[in-house]
């Protein structure tokens, strides 16, 4: 049935890349509009909003539905407090990961995506998002994937599951998702 | 006779604001007492309070005036009742009211009294074409009256401030505003947009990152034609920390191998240099000693810690050895503020302080005492430092000034401010 959900997974994902695309909507005449009139005007006068890469409705349902089959096959791996090294259970749901992923060698690649909790430096979190990523990916090497099919991506403390303000929240946010992509 | 003892007590304080173990000289009494007026009319008095009350806010936070609140009001083009002004104890008066030979945004005239020498010393007309951006004008109105006394600078007040705010998961926008958040503008909305860093004292572009197709970008955008350049990209994270002050060349956190640590990045030859190799974390770098070293947070000694180095050199100094875990860093000549977590347990309260010390010698100062207090950023000329707090579920902007032992809170009306620059 799993293997049913990930083929029928990838299969979805090639239909959705297909569609979707990446948007980036600049501003061209706001330029043109705003020049500084005088040093009087300071150079608020020339603020302009912009759109940055706004995601297509195809491209999400594709990144959607990339989350919910990858949450169904693999398991998120949990991280102690201040902590990027894998262990325990953790290890062991890395190990499963492992065996899962094998099954479609070659076919698909991995995206390792690494968060924190809300505790910390912000620039720190990130730095310690990409380093549990980090261990998930040698974790996965280490159990025979191959390194060139694995990316890293850290989302630090942008990315929580839980908003709760206690430390059974915090914990859910300290951990790594796999994502398999086409 | 009391503006010159104002004027040598404000320099002396300047001299000795370099070193922070120094102590702050009394001069609640010698500062000038004034009162800020408005002659408005009745239909559009409204955003020249506004004007007002923010100028009076300025002067306050300056630390350089006494505000002297009053009800006193008299028309623009008539002369101010120096013996009232006086029996009140006003030193400066100042009169605001607006310009009518504009039609479209913001003019207001403004008129200066010295009440000692009874006498007109300042009249000026300010303006700006978008009514919105008053705070803008107030803050230049302020800075004005501090130049005409001659007291140390306060030019940081008419800056931008750029910061990032997390709207929902992997969704932030980037904004600028002025120090106060009253004035505020979106200018890139769309996906995760994170640590806004401007790229020159100008302030006319800034740097960010921006996650395209899951992959950490770093963009280059000019606010005043919107021209975007993409700069880097980088598999895991990547982030500019700071701009060499020619702006020519960026400490950036990035990790090409999936370890993150600090890369030189010169914008002329493109040349990307590696300046730290080590296998934990290696994040927040700054330019010190005129851009020939950097300091820097790291977890070499199992803890996150600041630490210092030269660019290309090889051999790496522990800077601060109080906490067990400051996790991020700013530094000004010979001061450095950092951000110390004052417990090691999730299950403790939840506390980030910042604290200043000096290369100098051994002092250490706390800034702050409760909630946590992040991103600490010194002004340009070290005597402000401005830093996030979030505290019972807020978002505020602060500002620590330093030669007044005094700190401001600006709250953000929604989401949490994710990084800072100004």
């Amino acid at each position: 049935m799993k293997k049913f959900l990930a083929y029928s997974f990838l299969a979805s994902m090639l239909i959705f890349t297909g569609c979707g695309s990446q948007e980036v909507d600049m501003d061209d005449t706001a330029a043109a509009k705003n020049t500084i009139k005088s040093m009087e005007e300071s150079s608020e006068n020339s603020l302009n909003s912009m759109e940055s890469e706004s995601m297509t409705n195809a491209s999400d349902m594709a990144a959607s539905l990339a989350n919910d089959i990858s949450n169904t096959l693999l398991n998120t791996v949990y991280f102690g407090f201040d902590k990027y090294e894998l262990r325990g259970d953790s290890r062991e749901s890395a190990k499963m990961n492992a065996d899962k992923i094998a099954v479609f060698s070659g076919k698909v690649k991995i995206k390792l995506e690494g968060n924190s909790d809300e505790w910390g430096t912000d620039e720190y979190n990130y730095a310690l998002g990409l380093k549990r990523a980090k261990a998930a990916k040698d974790a996965l090497v280490a159990d025979g994937i191959e390194k060139s099919s694995i990316s890293l991506v850290s989302f630090g403390e942008s990315n929580p599951v839980c908003t709760e303000k206690n430390s059974a929240c915090w914990k859910q946010n300290r951990r790594v998702e796999y994502k398999l992509l086409p | 006779m009391k503006k010159i003892l104002f004027i040598f007590l404000i320099t002396l304080t300047s001299i000795f604001a370099v070193d922070v173990s120094m102590e702050i000289v009394k001069k609640s009494n010698t500062k000038p007492n004034i009162l800020i007026s408005s002659s408005s009319q009745v239909n559009n008095s409204i955003i020249l309070e506004k004007v007002r009350s923010m100028i009076e806010k300025d002067l306050n936070i300056s630390g350089h005036f006494n505000i002297i609140k009053d009800k006193y009001k008299v028309q623009i083009n008539k002369n101010a009742d120096y013996v009232y002004l006086a029996r009140k104890n006003v030193d400066l008066f100042l009169n605001i009211n607006f310009d009518a030979s504009v039609v479209k945004g913001l003019k207001v005239k403004v008129k200066v009294y010295d009440v000692n020498e009874k006498r007109l010393v300042l009249s000026k007309s300010l303006s700006t074409s978008n009514m919105n951006r008053y705070p803008f004008l107030a803050h230049r109105i302020a800075i004005m009256i501090n130049s005409y006394m001659k007291a140390p600078s306060i030019k940081w007040m008419d800056k931008f401030v750029i910061y990032s705010v997390y709207k929902k998961r992997q969704k932030s926008d980037i904004l600028i505003s002025d120090y106060t958040l009253t004035y505020k503008k979106r200018i890139v909305t769309g996906g995760l947009n994170i640590f806004p860093k401007w790229a020159n004292k100008k302030q006319d572009s800034f740097y960010y990152t921006n996650y395209v197709n899951s992959t950490p970008t770093v963009f280059k955008i000019n606010i005043f034609n919107n021209k975007k350049r993409k700069i880097l990209a980088s598999d895991g994270m990547v982030v500019v920390s700071d701009v060499s002050s020619d702006g020519s060349k960026l400490l950036i956190t990035a990790s090409p191998h999936g370890q993150p640590d600090i890369y030189l990045l010169d914008l002329n030859t493109k040349v990307q240099t590696r300046v730290t190799r080590y296998k934990g974390i290696d994040v927040g770098a700054h330019f010190i000693d005129n851009d020939k070293k950097i300091v820097f947070v790291s977890d070499r000694l199992s803890r996150p810690n600041i630490f210092s180095k030269s660019i290309n050199g090889r051999g790496i100094e522990k800077l601060v050895y109080h906490g067990t875990n400051n996790s991020s860093v700013s530094t000004y000549k010979n001061r450095i503020v950092y951000t110390s977590r004052d417990k090691n347990s999730e299950f403790d309260k939840k506390s980030f302080n910042l604290f200043l010390i000096s290369t100098r010698n051994d002092s250490i100062k706390k800034l702050t005492s409760s909630g946590v207090n992040q991103f600490p950023k010194f002004s340009n000329d070290g005597e402000s430092i401005l830093f996030i707090k979030n505290s019972n579920n807020k978002s505020s902007i602060g500002i620590i000034r330093l030669n007044f032992d005094k700190m401001f809170l600006f709250p953000l009306s929604e989401g949490r401010i994710q990084s800072i620059d100004w």
